[in-house]
């Protein structure tokens, strides 16, 4: 299994995504023979019930690099002969919308949390999911959501939350509170990583603060500039391959999600993920359909992901925390880990990104403000 | 006057077969310019993205505002060094290369434009792993240069130089010989005569070179993100990371501040090629 970070490598990302486009351009003559769902509607046949020779046509993912098994998209496509999928590199919740917006990336299925889904919804855009019976495997837990009540249009995939690294063989104090990794940035000035993801860094930093998660107070706001731009000049980097960086000992010590630091601490065992005392912030996520003429290859693309088997070969991949917790097929050393499967005490103190609205416009200033200094 | 008579019938014979040309300068550069700047003018709906024709300079004020002028006072400076820079390494390396024997200024070109021919990001990610902890640069030099501004710098030099020896070669190549054996037979010394024929001649090659990689620096985004960390920004990145897709109108004003500093740039370097030309003419006169 080749260990995949994701949100890697924006420049890679964007080139990919152009190359995946320009590939995908030329492909709609091959594609379903379904016409468009009349807007709102899509009640195309759930996959579950659709024969497989109906399922054809080239399928636009957006999805993070890599992140599906190696085989996920082959399997598909012997699966549905005359299907593929054709995976297009994320880059950020704003390129996403930019795509999805009047299906001008011709994307037909994309990856979304739930801070970037209420922005599709309010764009309209988003086809049913039908009935997809891999749904079932789901646990409910992560069914029902504020964003989705009726679970109509999204479909979970994994889930996580973001926390502290730090390399035990080069840090004499471990951190056990975003306060003390603030506090011990100084200290290692230029071995300090921070992930490069606003509402993370940001929701954690308001978390440390004693703010609410997702707070649009202008105070507020300035109080977590002041923290990351007091902090900023220690940072080795801000990236998304943090996790890689701590392994490598580049960095002793960085904000980082679980699967990166699952996958860091599987390369270096001297890799430690805290989970802070004062409580993290987490992230579902999961598929949603872009209303379109390929409804259906879509619809049997979330459940050919959300079978057992192929869902376990993804998160045996990714290493993410999944949402599948009776699935057989995923590995003894996922299940047994506490940063993939934290205890009940650690998720009572996660909270998860909340729709900023138009107040996103102040928290990408306020990110930028950080980036830019 | 005759003879103008005659060659206008040529001229209008020629204009019309340039029309496809102009139809398609207009069609994949002024039109896209002119998008970028109506954008510039407009507002973003920070939840969908549209973009709200308002007619407000909002996206000026948050460019030039406290929180971005790190990025532009960065972005020149970078840029500004690169060029400056450039010329230090190129142009020697430029006449270097003009006074080697026909056969071996073939090889040094080629060695010169060798880099070229590796992908640009392959060459940035390959500087990465030189310039990491524990690589070469750090393990000679004791230097922990990764991930801040002299990484940047270097990315920006060695992707650029190249850039600038072409127009500078080419412009050197042409010195004509013999005024620099006249200049030798008159007892000028080699340092006068670089000053006062070579580089003079060679002027426009090496102006080209100049705002070439100036144009290129100070909007690169791959360099600051690869070797930079992600906290060196320019202004590339944040037209990458912002203009390009979540805010058109900041992607706009960006767009369009560059290329009114452009414009600036060349209009004070023509002109002073110009007064340089002239007083050369007066000179020699």
């Amino acid at each position: 299994m080749t260990p995949i970070s994701r949100r890697s490598l924006f420049a890679l990302a964007a080139a990919a995504g152009g190359a995946a486009l320009l590939a995908a351009c030329g492909d709609d003559e091959s594609e379903s023979s379904d016409t468009a769902a009349p807007e709102g509607s899509s009640e195309g046949s759930p996959a579950g019930s659709t024969p497989a020779g109906e399922i054809t046509g080239t399928l636009n993912l957006l999805n993070f690099a890599g992140w599906a098994s190696p085989t996920t998209y082959a399997d598909f496509a012997a699966r549905y002969p005359g299907a593929s999928v054709n995976e297009i590199a994320w880059v950020s919740a704003d390129d996403s919308i930019a795509k999805a917006k009047d299906r001008a990336g011709d994307i037909d299925v994309l990856l979304v949390d739930g801070n970037t889904f209420p922005r599709l919804t309010a764009l309209g855009v988003l086809a049913e999911l039908g009935t997809l019976p891999s749904m079932a495997f789901v646990s409910d837990a992560y069914k029902g959501n504020d964003w989705d009540p009726t679970d109509t249009y999204f479909a979970p995939t994994d889930h996580g939350r973001t926390g502290i690294i730090y390399r035990k063989d080069l840090v004499s104090t471990p951190p056990t509170s975003w306060a003390d990794f603030f506090a011990m940035a100084p200290e290692y000035s230029g071995q300090v990583a921070m992930l490069d993801y606003q509402a993370s860094v940001m929701d954690n930093v308001l978390v440390m603060l004693g703010k609410p998660i997702g707070s649009t107070e202008q105070a507020d706001l300035d109080a977590v500039l002041e923290v990351l731009t007091t902090v900023k000049p220690h940072l080795l980097a801000i990236s998304t391959e943090v996790g890689k960086a701590v392994a490598a000992g580049d960095a002793v010590m960085a904000i980082c999600d679980a699967y990166d630091a699952q996958l860091a601490l599987t390369s270096n065992p001297d890799v430690v993920f805290v989970d802070p005392s004062e409580g993290q912030v987490g992230y579902l996520e999961g598929f949603a359909i872009v209303d379109g003429p390929r409804n259906d290859l879509a619809r049997a693309f979330i459940d050919f992901f959300l079978e057992q088997e192929n869902y376990a070969a993804f998160i045996n991949t990714v290493a993410s925390p999944y949402v599948q917790p009776d699935n057989p097929g995923i590995d003894e050393a996922l299940r047994n880990s506490p940063v993939i499967n934290p205890s009940a005490d650690v998720m009572a103190k996660v909270g998860y990104h909340v729709f900023l609205g138009e107040a996103q416009a102040t928290w990408d200033a306020t990110w930028d403000a950080f980036k830019a200094a | 006057m005759s003879r103008r008579r005659a060659t206008r019938p040529y001229q209008l014979r020629l204009g019309p077969l340039a029309l496809p040309d102009w139809a398609l300068m207009v069609a994949v550069c002024l039109v896209p310019i002119g998008f970028m700047v109506a954008r510039s003018f407009g507002r973003v709906n920070a939840v969908t993205l549209d973009v709200e024709m308002t007619g407000t300079i909002d996206a000026y004020r948050t460019l030039f505002s406290d929180a971005y002028r790190p990025v532009l006072m960065r972005s020149l400076s970078l840029s500004g060094l690169t060029v400056l820079l450039c010329l230090l390494i190129g142009v020697p390396t430029a006449i270097a290369m003009s006074r080697l024997p026909p056969r071996l200024r073939t090889v040094a070109l080629v060695v010169v434009m060798l880099p070229s021919f590796v992908s640009f990001a392959v060459r940035i990610f390959a500087w990465q792993g030189v310039l990491a902890t524990g690589g070469p640069v750090e393990s000679i030099t004791g230097l922990q240069l990764l991930y801040r501004p002299p990484a940047v710098l270097i990315g920006m030099i060695t992707a650029y130089v190249p850039l600038f020896v072409l127009p500078a070669y080419g412009a050197l190549g042409r010195v004509p010989r013999e005024v620099l054996e006249a200049a030798n037979d008159l007892y000028a010394t080699p340092r006068r005569q670089l000053l006062t024929i070579t580089l003079p001649l060679a002027m426009p090659g090496i102006v080209t070179g100049a705002v070439l990689v100036g144009v290129l620096s100070i909007g690169e985004f791959i360099v600051p993100a690869v070797l930079g960390g992600g906290k060196v920004l320019l202004l590339g990145n944040i037209l990458a990371e912002r203009g390009a897709g979540r805010d058109q109108p900041l992607g706009g004003a960006i767009t369009v501040s560059m290329l009114v500093a452009f414009a600036l740039f060349t209009v004070v370097l023509t002109v002073v090629r110009r007064r340089h030309a002239h007083h050369d003419v007066g000179a020699a006169a």
